[in-house]
């Protein structure tokens, strides 16, 4: 009868009323409504608010304790034109070439390693691939800085005995980057290998069934069956990659600090120096101001990788 | 139970103080007079006081506390062993909810917070001290533009050369009372050849460890990152110039270890005897050497300081690295035992004392003076003076190092250009000017 209602109404009326329907919705549901609310609240007074008002605060110059001063798009133009704001987006993309290509590879090779039926000791190893997600991050990190330190690293006292090194793992800017990328795939690959694992066993193993009487090869049912159930993970791993990497902050932070000379110095690590005031008064709007400038980077840089992984898909 | 039993007097004179408390509301302790205040406090005095003291573990007022909660029983310090500023400008920023009474911060930063009016004006207790504390010191803690001072002086924080008398005698190389970088670097040659230990520490981090050692021949030229008030940046003038230039020298010469002084891989080379010399800070030694040095592999009983060689055109024969004063800020509900404290830890010779056996260099002229100070001793310098050292350091400590809001960004910037200036592939005079031109940008951000 109500459906019969909403067909006669006229196009002008039409919002009006269905606005009044929807209020009386919310009015019939208020129970289903009040058991959702404590998130929208929260999210509103801790999410929504503070990125407002991080807004405003780009616009400003403020030291986090005299009055802040308006002054428009002075805090863009100021990192923008900023040679250390080239240096960390340089960073960002090499740091994306790199780790998003191994943050999907990986994950595929051992899952599809751990997933192999014959595997022994499948609990084992899944383990010991676990066990760097809790980890912590803060304590493996000083750990890193021994294993690479230069003249008494283990890393370095090891190489010495095949009469390698020294090398300045730390401190030389090419090599500076093993470290960072190293610990950032160790601490990251257990995850994302379980994923991944989780993906393969939800294949129905009819489909590989049916395969092998229809005669397919090992490569081809990799090829026109996994690969293509998995594509949903697939996407999922390079998104939440290409989202990690760019929010990159603890690795150089326990490792190198940014150095040397700002090469392993990441955006958001970069946004923390100056927004907290680690080396002096808190450059609050220039971090702001950063930080929407970053999340510009990361919406356009994620739009075009889900953009192109449709096209591929249609084709 | 006697703590607690007060006489009819005593609860007439709390009662008053707080019905005055409650008249005046709950902002009314840092709103009323300092006579209201005082007499508020007065009439509280038979109360426990908690002050919290916001500085890193192993701090010099470890050893304070006892001396002063003994002294002043119903004051107890809380020490939080933190020294993140982060933290500490997240309470500011929260309008002084959870501000810590006390706090140790660095000379950059009293400038910074002094200028922008949060810290707890001390200029009454520093003037009353005035002749007993060392003027550098003082002059670093005074904040120009409101005529006060906004942090009661703490660690000098002055730099000589550590070495071990042990490998110099196997390298054949004895100090001489006169010499030159020049000839320092020489000997530092001479060293590294016959026992394969370093004589500088020279990180190649291109950050702020990395413009340390620019910092100190500064110090000696008499230059400074910024003029008196920070309105001008000086870093990449003529004597700019001449501390890279020094710098490119030790670098080239390849005497250097390339560690950060204050990490452990640092202290393992000292542990390992890897490191014959390096100048470093006074407080250096209770920090990295004390603990570094443990046996006859690291030098113990063999470790030495003496002055800084001269740099041609130099104005003294020591520098500076670190150097934290005492402040607090206008925040706090008990600014009368926050100067108590200040006063004590760094204006008095127990105090003094305390601080000084820690390892650092106090500011109170008659403790640097006595036979408390020269006869600090430590298992790593056997029965070495070292402090008779660091008293002739003090005598060459300028003011005119300056260190403004803009001098921790500066000093890093300086150390990340001067890779490309050490390694030759930018000169040093184009070097220095890039690196000044960014600073200036950087530091117009800092004028308010």
């Amino acid at each position: 009868m109500e459906h019969v209602e909403r067909l006669q109404v006229s196009p002008i009326e039409r919002p009006r009323r269905r606005s009044r329907g929807r209020l009386a919705e919310i009015a019939r549901h208020w129970p289903e409504y009040l058991c959702i609310a404590p998130f929208f609240v929260i999210f509103a007074v801790f999410f929504a608010y503070p990125i407002g008002w991080a807004f405003v605060l780009s616009f400003q110059r403020w030291d986090g304790i005299t009055e802040a001063r308006w002054v428009g798009l002075d805090n863009y133009r100021f990192v923008l034109n900023d040679p250390v704001t080239h240096r960390v987006f340089t960073n960002i993309i090499r740091y994306l070439l790199i780790l998003v290509p191994l943050g999907v590879f990986l994950p595929l090779a051992f899952g599809a390693i751990l997933n192999l039926p014959f595997l022994r000791f499948r609990g084992v190893f899944r383990t010991i691939l676990f066990i760097p997600v809790v980890t912590s991050l803060v304590v493996v990190g000083i750990v890193w800085r021994l294993l690479f330190g230069t003249a008494n690293g283990w890393l370095n006292g090891l190489l010495a005995h095949v009469g390698l090194g020294p090398y300045n793992w730390l401190k030389d800017p090419a090599l500076a980057q093993i470290p960072i990328v190293s610990l950032t795939i160790w601490g990251t690959v257990g995850f994302s290998t379980l994923i991944v694992l989780g993906g393969l066993q939800a294949i129905d193993q009819d489909l590989y069934d049916s395969a092998r009487v229809d005669g397919a090869s090992g490569w081809q049912t990799f090829w026109h069956i996994t690969l293509p159930l998995m594509r949903p993970v697939i996407v999922f791993l390079l998104i939440t990659s290409t989202i990690g990497v760019i929010t990159l902050f603890s690795q150089p932070y326990v490792v190198t600090r940014g150095g040397p000379a700002n090469h392993t110095l990441t955006p958001l690590l970069h946004i923390y120096n100056i927004g907290i005031g680690t080396s002096g008064a808190p450059r609050i709007g220039d971090a702001t101001a950063l930080s929407f400038l970053l999340t510009a980077f990361m919406l356009v840089v994620v739009f075009a990788q889900l953009w192109l992984v449709r096209r591929r898909g249609e084709e | 139970m006697t703590g607690n039993r007060y006489s009819r007097r005593q609860v007439m004179t709390t009662g008053a103080g707080l019905a005055g408390l409650l008249a005046l509301g709950p902002k009314g302790i840092a709103q009323a007079s300092p006579s209201a205040r005082s007499a508020v406090l007065r009439a509280l005095a038979q109360e426990q006081i908690t002050l919290d003291v916001f500085v890193h573990l192993n701090h010099p007022f470890d050893n304070v506390k006892p001396l002063f909660e003994e002294k002043y029983p119903n004051i107890i310090l809380n020490m939080l062993g933190n020294n993140d500023m982060a933290v500490f400008r997240a309470t500011l920023a929260a309008q002084g909810e959870g501000t810590p009474d006390i706090f140790w911060p660095e000379i950059d930063v009293v400038q910074e917070l002094g200028k922008s009016g949060v810290l707890l004006d001390v200029t009454d207790i520093v003037t009353k001290h005035k002749d007993e504390l060392a003027p550098g010191k003082m002059q670093e803690c005074y904040i120009s533009s409101t005529d006060k001072y906004a942090a009661f002086p703490g660690d000098i924080a002055t730099v000589g050369i550590y070495y071990r008398e042990d490998l110099l005698e196997q390298a054949g190389v004895t100090i001489p009372d006169e010499w030159t970088w020049d000839d320092y670097i020489e000997a530092a040659k001479e060293i590294k050849g016959k026992t394969g230990a370093a004589s500088f520490n020279l990180p190649t981090t291109g950050d702020f460890w990395t413009s340390v050692l620019w910092g100190y021949f500064l110090y000696q030229l008499g230059g400074a990152v910024t003029n008196a008030d920070g309105t001008e940046i000086t870093l990449d003038d003529d004597k700019g110039i001449v501390a890279m230039e020094m710098v490119k020298k030790v670098y080239d010469a390849d005497i250097s270890i390339d560690e950060v002084p204050v990490e452990e891989n640092f202290f393992a080379a000292i542990a390992a005897g890897q490191v014959a010399a390096c100048p470093l800070p006074v407080w250096f030694r209770n920090f990295g050497i004390e603990p570094s040095v443990t046996d006859e592999q690291s030098g113990q009983g063999y470790w030495r300081v003496t002055l800084l060689p001269t740099i041609d055109g130099g104005v003294s024969r020591t520098a500076n690295f670190g150097g934290a004063a005492i402040a607090s800020t206008n925040y706090t509900q008990h600014p009368d035992e926050v100067k108590l404290f200040m006063e004590f830890a760094l204006g008095t010779m127990e105090g003094a004392t305390a601080c000084g056996e820690w390892g650092i260099l106090p500011p109170y002229l008659p403790y640097l003076q006595s036979e408390a100070w020269s006869s600090v001793r430590s298992p790593a310098f056997g029965d070495f003076a070292f402090n008779d050292v660091w008293t002739q350091a003090v005598e060459q400590y300028v003011g005119t190092w300056y260190k403004q809001p803009v001098f921790g960004e500066a000093m890093i910037e300086v150390g990340a250009a001067m890779i490309p200036m050490l390694n030759g592939e930018v000169d040093i005079p184009t070097g220095m000017r890039e690196v000044g031109d960014r600073i200036r940008e950087l530091n117009k951000r800092y004028q308010g």
